[in-house]
């Protein structure tokens, strides 16, 4: 008996201890306790990230000319999108289709080119539209902001007008790229 | 007392795992479509002008023998190649078309001429037919001529500087003195 007396007592004691901050004429003690969390700005490309490459053929007509239906079936569907920020920031880019064959040829004649346009659309945002007409061959990008969005992505590519210029025979390499930063 | 270190505990906890979070935010997510596409090596021969050379009457109607025979020449307008190529030529001599046989001595019933192929290249591609008085023995290999470059004009083709296989033959008579000029027209391999 006299050993649960000596340790209620020192329960007591310590209780004491540590409520001594607080002030002694409160009937309670109590604290309040913060609680954070955050939720980090995301951006999805559906479900198509990465590099994908696509082979064009027939991209000449009979007579040497572009044939603009090459890309007829050129749309990029990149499936269902989303970012979960306000303030995202997007960059397309384009860089147009150039021949392997750089040799000397009649500019007024032919051509080892073929410039692209890009139109993108993020989830019911359209992204700036890109054309490298005029460009450097490695391409042109433009920038834009798209908002918080959930939605269907696309991207049409064509081919600028060659006019009646033939093209120069050769391997043909160029890319399209969308690109977005999540942002808060 | 309890509930205020557990509350302290989750909150150290979730610290790193939050910055972390923040730092893979920041990334882009992009996606990168790579076009290729390829157009074959072609050459095309444009509109002919004329696929017949009519150089008229040959003979020297005072002694037999080839008169002073005009050249002849026709455009091919709108041919091109998109890529090197080689443009080659081969002609064989004009031959009497009913004479029969081998001619007399003295006669010929062939006519050498130079076929030139002019525009797509300089030089020229040319041949000349060396048949001998039956027309055999001109020569089958084409005079070729190389094109580095795409091009896209007009060609010419002509035919001139008419020769009997021998000066002195006389030609024999024919309606018909006929000869072949094939012009060829490919992208270098």
């Amino acid at each position: 008996m006299m050993k649960r007396i000596l340790v209620a007592s020192a329960a007591f004691v310590t209780v004491a201890a540590m409520t001594s901050t607080a002030s002694a004429a409160s009937p309670s003690v109590g604290s309040t306790f913060a609680i954070n969390g955050s939720v980090a700005a995301v951006c999805s490309l559906g479900n198509l990230p990465g590099s994908q490459t696509v082979t064009l053929t027939n991209l000449t007509n009979a007579d040497g000319t572009l044939n603009t239906a090459a890309f007829s079936g050129l749309s990029l569907n990149l499936g269902t999108v989303w970012c979960n920020g306000s303030h995202n920031s997007a960059t397309v880019t384009a860089v147009p289709l150039v021949s392997d064959q750089t040799g000397t040829f009649d500019a007024s004649q032919f051509a080892n080119r073929i410039d692209l346009t890009l139109n993108a659309t993020f989830g019911g945002s359209t992204f700036p539209v890109v054309d490298t007409a005029g460009g450097p061959t490695t391409g042109k990008s433009v920038n834009g902001t798209v908002g918080i969005v959930e939605g269907a992505a696309a991207g049409n590519v064509t081919p600028d007008a060659l006019n009646s210029l033939k093209l120069v025979a050769g391997t043909y390499s160029g890319s399209v790229t969308i690109s977005v930063t999540p942002g808060v | 007392m309890a509930r205020q270190l557990i509350a302290l505990a989750m909150a150290g906890a979730l610290a790193p795992a939050l910055a972390h979070a923040d730092t893979s935010s920041s990334s882009s997510v992009n996606v990168t479509y790579k076009l290729t596409g390829s157009v074959d090596k072609l050459c095309s021969l444009g509109t002919i002008g004329s696929k017949t050379l009519n150089v008229g009457t040959m003979i020297n109607p005072s002694n037999g023998t080839l008169g002073s025979v005009s050249s002849q020449n026709t455009s091919v307008t709108g041919s091109w190649c998109n890529t090197a190529s080689t443009i080659s030529v081969l002609a064989t001599p004009m031959i009497a078309q009913s004479f029969t046989g081998t001619p007399p001595g003295g006669f010929t019933k062939a006519v050498n001429y130079t076929a030139t192929v002019s525009g797509w290249t300089a030089p020229p591609a040319s041949f000349t037919t060396n048949g001998d008085d039956s027309g055999n023995g001109s020569g089958a290999t084409p005079d070729a001529q190389n094109q580095a470059n795409p091009e896209t004009t007009t060609i010419t083709v002509g035919v001139g500087t008419f020769k009997s296989p021998n000066t002195a033959d006389l030609l024999v008579a024919d309606p018909n003195y006929s000869g072949n000029i094939t012009l060829t027209l490919a992208p270098q391999s």
